[in-house]
């Protein structure tokens, strides 16, 4: 009863035109800045962090989580219209929305992917309202060993499933994250690691400009070495937005689907939108009476992939604040900002924090209903800025990087630190590296190296407790499994497996 | 996969066991009486898997060697001269903005501000001379007045 009058307290907290008004130029900017290929959900989180670090923490957070909605929504504009998803969770859409745009349909798929996209939202929100106490309250019996393990886990799974080929890149540029988060003052014996004897470093690696150097350098570079600029494939002035209510009742099984997949994968610590908006678009295909529509223009697909990727943001809200994991790439640089206002999400945030939760859920519900009119109000706008040469733009990018990563601590040391993530993320991107289980690393150095000597001197210098503790143990057979999994030979099981089963059901 | 790019990978891999090394060394030193208390732990189990994993990375790039395609001769002359474009407008953003960050500090940052987006925009031929001084001026004149008049950021 509790949680749901701060609920009510923060969704009346956000009708003040002092936050509404922010947010509501947060939400528009998501949606222009999501629509902008190269622009990604996760640099311009990133990017405002970094600028609003001066801001209330009731402004600034709301800020964050409209232009996150509106940013993971923006994408399917430019892939519909442009074939070029504006953010990598909207790649899933181009291959049904840009056909059926080439068939004159550009309208009623965009329509579409507002109403899939709040849908999903709305159904993730749920999730977020009723997991994320259960999970706290599971947290607290949680000892150093499990956060510990956690950690791993995080890394070695989000290794693991943002990259196809070739896993163990995944792995290295994670722990590769967790190395950095070694730099500075220890908190525990106050003696400094890889600092080079340099003042700025005791304090460790400054996340915002690390952030926004792996995200936002890293981004005006690679848009920048593309010499040709995008075409639209319709004429502007002929695009009517329309929902078609039909498609959307027709779907029902797939959105119910799409939105739990979105859900399940936003959970699992820095996977993402992107590939909840691809599983959840393969096992629509897979399911679908109309498979060989897929690719040539299905609605379907459209509404799997949307549906997906808006309910993957309540999905990654929910480790995040009950665990201080974040659940998503995008995610983990909200953390980063909603450490910057003081807020410290994980086990005890109920205690430390009451109702920051629900202020949280009221902000999201905030965010969908915004996305839901500014969506449909602003879709010709959206258009014209996809006109927007990147030659104009990208400079303005990087002057924000710049500026927002002095901003945070006033100091030009923080624009050298995005300077080198920006190179260093530049050169793995091109080489095949992702990049965010290393934000992840960065995120969860600290819980790591904290609760992994904190478990030893507990257990005086044992190592057991690790791998004997129950949660442990399923925590490693995780771990286990997704190692395994990306091994050809489990691959090759699992095929003679389903064709065996295959040839038993004939 | 090209033999430039497996070398290419070959590099990168070699530059990351570099790093899985010096950490390791790093964090020896570190060490004190009570090992698992120390601040030297965690990074010596990081670094050390990091090596570890660099050398199963190295195993699967020369497994990958075998698939290598040779360099095809007759490649798309307008494909090769795309790929020098792309290299040349990289490098030349890199150095922008290398050039805007070391000269932060010692040029007032309005004025360097509104000459690098001058520069950049005219080097790239994004618009007009009266268009780009005018979306420099207003990029400028935005980022001072949001972050120095109203958020109060001294300004490099």
């Amino acid at each position: 009863m509790q949680g749901f009058s701060y609920l009510i307290h923060g969704f009346l907290n956000l009708l003040d035109p002092k936050i509404l008004l922010p947010m509501t130029l947060a939400s528009i900017s998501g949606i222009l800045i999501g629509a902008l290929p190269g622009l990604t959900a996760t640099m311009s989180i990133a990017l405002l962090s970094g600028l609003t670090y001066d801001l209330d923490p009731g402004v600034a957070i709301p800020m964050l989580i409209a232009l996150y909605v509106g940013a993971i929504y923006g994408g399917s504009q430019s892939a519909i219209l442009l074939n070029i998803p504006g953010t990598p969770s909207a790649a899933a859409t181009a291959l049904d929305g840009y056909p059926l745009a080439k068939k004159g349909q550009a309208g009623p798929a965009i329509g579409l992917t507002r109403v899939a996209s709040f849908y999903g939202g709305l159904v993730g929100i749920i999730a977020l309202t009723i997991a994320t106490p259960l999970l706290a309250k599971l947290a607290l019996k949680f000892g150093s060993w499990e956060f510990f393990v956690i950690a791993i886990m995080g890394i070695m799974v989000c290794g693991s499933l943002t990259i196809d080929e070739i896993p163990v890149k995944g792995w290295i540029t994670g722990f590769m994250g967790l190395i950095f988060a070694m730099v500075g003052m220890d908190n525990m014996t106050m003696v400094e690691r890889f600092t080079f004897g340099n003042l700025y470093l005791q304090s460790g690696i400054s996340l915002i400009p690390a952030l926004i150097g792996l995200f936002g350098f890293t981004e005006v570079i690679t848009v920048m070495a593309e010499p040709r600029q995008a075409k639209l494939s319709i004429d502007s002035k002929k695009l009517k937005v329309s929902i078609p209510f039909k498609e959307i009742f027709q779907y029902w099984k797939t959105t119910i689907r799409s939105a739990l997949i979105g859900i399940g994968i936003g959970i699992i610590p820095g996977v993402g939108e992107d590939i909840a908006a691809w599983v959840s678009y393969g096992a629509a295909k897979n399911t679908s009476k109309n498979q060989e529509e897929f690719g040539r223009g299905s609605k379907e697909g459209i509404i799997a992939a949307e549906t997906a990727n808006n309910s993957c943001i309540g999905g990654a809200s929910i480790p995040l604040l009950a665990l201080a994991i974040p659940g998503s790439g995008a995610a983990a640089v909200l953390l980063g900002g909603i450490w910057l206002h003081g807020i410290r999400p994980g086990p005890l945030i109920f205690k430390e924090f009451p109702g920051f939760v629900y202020e949280y859920i009221s902000m999201q519900v905030m965010a969908n209903i915004m996305l839901l009119i500014f969506g449909l109000l602003i879709s010709n706008i959206t258009i014209k800025v996809l006109l927007v040469k990147k030659d104009i733009l990208m400079p303005i990018v990087a002057t924000l990087c710049v500026i927002g990563s002095y901003a945070v601590n006033t100091s030009v040391f923080d624009v050298y630190m995005m300077l080198f993530f920006g190179i260093l993320g530049f050169i793995l991107r091109v080489n095949g590296y992702p990049l965010a289980p290393m934000t992840l690393g960065i995120i969860l150095g600290t819980m790591a190296d904290e609760n992994l000597r904190r478990a030893l001197n507990i257990g005086k210098g044992s190592i057991l407790p690790f791998f004997t503790r129950p949660l442990c143990v399923v925590l490693w057979l995780i771990v286990l499994v997704m190692i395994l999994s990306r091994s050809k030979y489990f691959k090759q099981l699992m095929r003679k497996l389903f064709s065996k089963k295959q040839t038993q059901n004939i | 996969m090209s033999n430039k790019k497996w070398l290419t990978e070959i590099i990168i891999a070699t530059c990351i066991l570099v790093f899985g090394i010096y950490v390791i060394a790093g964090s020896i030193p570190l060490l004190g009486k009570t090992p698992f208390n120390s601040p030297g732990l965690t990074p010596l189990i990081l670094g050390i898997i990091t090596t570890v994993l660099t050398i199963f990375l190295f195993i699967v790039l020369f497994n990958l060697r075998k698939k290598i395609e040779p360099e095809k001769e007759n490649k798309d002359k307008e494909e090769r001269e795309l790929q020098g474009l792309r290299q040349k407008r990289m490098i030349i953003t890199i150095i922008f903005i290398l050039l805007y960050v070391a000269l932060l500090g010692k040029i007032p940052y309005t004025i360097l501000t509104f000459l690098f987006l001058c520069a950049f925009m005219l080097y790239f031929k994004s618009a007009s001379l009266p268009k780009t001084i005018l979306i420099s001026l207003a990029i400028t004149g935005g980022i001072f007045y949001v972050f120095g008049t109203l958020m109060r950021v001294p300004l490099p």
